[in-house]
């Protein structure tokens, strides 16, 4: 398993991708972790089910 | 956001608008060269196509180019594979074009037959009209409009065989069944022409869904 923010390090090496990003509380206090989307990497690169998924993989944010 | 990932989709898109501007062009210049007989249009329309093939090559150098520096994931890599294929199809369809205007050239009747020139008329509206729709789909990503084009493709399949069957009754006249063998190419290339602008709605269904499928099973 490797844990990277380099996208085309983890659609080339990966068989399943999963992305993972931050909540913030609405006065901006707590931040929690999620689990936004886990697939199969070509699906997670050419097709999210995530609109956060597809935002970031395509540079979006973040 | 990587605005320059987005203002070079944007270029190819607009690009990918103008040349399917250029491919009705030709479309026009080759049927009106046709109905008149207009050995000096075909040529305009046969010279015509270096334009269409230079916005067919600029396209292809800006995907090639974007490809290698923005690594594009989802849907703008759909669109990139979307532009990609529809730039070919319009090549082709430009072609077919000037094979019209060259069949145009090849054979002079001194009366060409009326009902024939009527229905590649009306293949040609339909053409340049799918074309229309094809390109509007893909600039809203309106996939049931794309799938509308199945229904006017049908259309032009039908004049066509229409076109087959005029043809074959033509008559025993040597040079007037010349002209008809040459006007069943004319008829195919306009075909081709409107299966072409279903492609291009398929891209379109495929950018909007993540899915490619042929609209039509066989075709």
């Amino acid at each position: 398993m490797i844990v990277t923010h380099n996208m085309q390090q983890a659609a080339r090496v990966a068989d399943m991708t999963a992305f993972f990003s931050v909540e913030v509380s609405d006065e901006g206090k707590r931040r929690t972790g999620v689990l936004v989307e886990y697939d199969v990497t070509p699906t997670i690169f050419t097709k999210p089910n995530d609109r956060r998924t597809e935002d970031y993989v395509t540079g979006r944010f973040g | 956001m990587r605005v320059t990932l987005q203002e070079e989709l944007d270029g190819l898109e607009a690009s990918l608008q103008e040349e399917g501007d250029l491919v009705k062009r030709a479309l026009r210049g080759a049927l009106n060269a046709l109905g008149q007989q207009d050995e000096e249009l075909a040529d305009e329309v046969i010279s015509f196509d270096d334009e269409v093939d230079r916005c067919y090559v600029g396209i292809e150098t800006g995907i090639q180019s974007l490809l290698a520096r923005q690594a594009p994931a989802a849907i703008d890599l759909r669109l990139v594979l979307a532009i990609l294929h529809a730039n070919l199809h319009l090549e082709r369809m430009a072609d077919y074009c000037v094979t019209i205007a060259k069949l145009t050239k090849l054979v002079r009747v001194e009366s060409p037959d009326g009902t024939l020139l009527e229905a590649f008329d009306e293949m040609g509206s339909r053409a340049e009209e799918m074309t229309t729709v094809a390109l509007r789909s893909l600039a809203d990503r309106d996939a049931e409009a794309a799938e509308g084009l199945v229904d006017l493709d049908e259309l032009i399949d039908r004049a066509n065989r229409r076109v087959v069957q005029h043809v074959l009754s033509l008559g025993a006249d040597p040079n007037l069944r010349e002209w008809g063998l040459r006007m069943i190419l004319v008829s195919r290339c306009l075909e081709r022409i409107g299966d072409h602008a279903v492609d291009i709605g398929e891209q379109t269904a495929f950018l909007v869904s993540g899915e490619f499928r042929e609209f039509t099973v066989g075709d």
